[in-house]
């Protein structure tokens, strides 16, 4: 069939993830990748198979009180030693939210394949449009998805902290209406360590694989340490 | 009602109101054109039918059903060729909710150039233009619109541009591109997509695709959406996207 443009793609990923998985862990890392540039991602052709990210130490981000899709308050602070993946995006996204969410899924299953799901590892998704998106909006957003994430939302001022906390944008388009919005934001995942420190950012670009690899350092340390 | 233009074109081809004329007209069908775009002009057409024939003009919401955009072959009930649409312009639509006048009282040859105006904004196929692998990505249930992806390849000798798309599935069909701005991923609207010859233009993540803005009834794995792009020589092409589920 000819309508599988994506899926053909996910086709080249799983080959450098079986590549990549074959390095081991004791390679000398190389030059830490370019943030500009994607990684793992695979592009069509033989190459180098993708270091796993190495981790590092941000400023940015920190503890923040919401709301979860259930109502209940969520403190990020309440979740010591779990490891988290954080997004920005709003449940109206017809676009650029939905294959990131779709990655996230793809990112999940690789690492629930290594012995590592939620509570010890959760995808956050932080709503940048809370005047729409209530908790039962967001519950019906992701629950399309065969994602064990939790949905958040607050008061504008909340999001507008958590916003500005970890150095992310929101920006309304020329096209947006307040009927239809469609709001420009930033793309990264954020990689969140048991203490709640940003470790790495990675692209909306980057394989399902290089962020998995990423996540189960993390993992791995805190599974030492019985929490798994 | 009779115009300045059409008076002259009538009275170079010596045609009163029966058929003698049209064997000029068909030699030069410009000048028929012309001619029948002024008629367009003159009787009001365009207050139902749009200035472009799309059926967008501004007594066209007052219309139930509105107008069809007559610039789609498919939308005519009663023939889409010339002397069929001079048929149905001379003998009106009936409607139980409006329908089209009956415009009786316009000549034969004024209702031949007319129709030979209408016929010029109809779309042709697109021949240079393929497109291949068409699909459309399943809704999350909170969300109105919906992204087509696809491959437009151009095998003709010129470039061509898209300039628009259609489905009635959506309020609109746009063309955008995820512009990426430092950590902000932007869609920005591509007014004209040029598309050179022997290019291959893809829409995929991360680049171009086709946003249905407005999406009517939310699409699910299994639904097919009909779209239509429309290129810059008036040509156009026909597509049926599936919709699938991302995985």
């Amino acid at each position: 069939m000819e309508s599988g443009i994506p899926r053909a793609m996910a086709g080249v990923a799983l080959v450098f993830a079986v590549a990549a998985s074959a390095c081991g862990g004791g390679d000398v890392p190389a030059a830490p990748p370019s943030p500009s540039t994607p990684r793992g991602s695979g592009s069509p052709g033989p190459g180098p198979a993708a270091a796993p990210p190495e981790l590092q130490t941000f400023d940015f981000g920190g503890d923040f009180e919401l709301m979860d899709q259930a109502g209940a308050s969520f403190r990020l602070s309440g979740r010591r030693d779990r490891t988290h993946l954080l997004f920005f995006g709003y449940a109206s996204c017809p676009d650029f939210c939905p294959v990131t969410l779709s990655l996230l899924t793809r990112v999940q299953e690789r690492l629930a394949g290594q012995g590592y799901s939620s509570p010890a590892f959760t995808t956050l998704f932080v709503s940048i449009d809370p005047e729409r998106d209530t908790p039962e909006r967001l519950t019906d957003y992701l629950g399309y998805f065969a994602l064990d994430a939790i949905g958040l939302t607050g008061s504008q001022e909340q999001i507008d902290e958590v916003v500005r906390q970890y150095a992310a944008m929101v920006q309304p388009t020329p096209e947006s209406t307040d009927e239809r919005p469609l709001l420009a934001h930033s793309t990264y995942v954020y990689l969140i360590d048991g203490a709640g420190t940003v470790r790495y950012t990675f692209r909306h670009d980057d394989s399902a694989e290089f962020i998995a690899s990423g996540v189960a350092q993390l993992l791995g340390n805190t599974a030492t340490s019985g929490d798994r | 009602m009779l115009l300045a233009a059409y008076s002259v074109l009538g009275l170079l081809m010596g045609c009163g109101s029966q058929a003698p004329g049209r064997p000029d007209l068909a030699e030069d069908n410009a000048a028929a054109v012309a001619a029948g775009r002024q008629l367009y002009a003159d009787i009001g057409c365009a207050l139902c039918h749009g200035n472009e024939g799309a059926g967008d003009g501004p007594n066209a919401a007052l219309l139930d059903p509105p107008p069809r955009d007559y610039r789609d072959p498919d939308s005519y009930k009663a023939g889409s060729s010339v002397e069929q649409i001079a048929a149905t312009i001379g003998s009106g639509i009936e409607s139980p909710e409006g329908g089209m006048p009956v415009y009786g009282h316009l000549s034969e040859t004024e209702l031949h150039l007319l129709a030979t105006y209408v016929v010029s904004k109809q779309w042709r196929s697109a021949a240079a233009i393929d497109a291949v692998g068409a699909w459309v990505s399943e809704m999350p249930p909170t969300v109105d619109s919906a992204v087509l992806w696809l491959v437009l390849i151009n095998r003709g000798s010129e470039t061509v541009w898209l300039v628009g798309a259609h489905s009635d599935a959506a309020e609109s069909v746009r063309v955008h591109r995820a512009v990426e701005a430092g950590a902000v991923v932007r869609m920005q609207p591509v007014g004209r997509l040029p598309i050179a010859s022997g290019e291959t233009v893809r829409f995929e993540s991360g680049g171009l695709h086709l946003m249905l803005v407005g999406v009517r009834h939310r699409l699910v794995a299994g639904d097919n959406v009909a779209l239509t792009l429309q290129f810059d020589d008036g040509s156009i092409e026909r597509i049926v996207a599936p919709v699938e589920r991302r995985e």
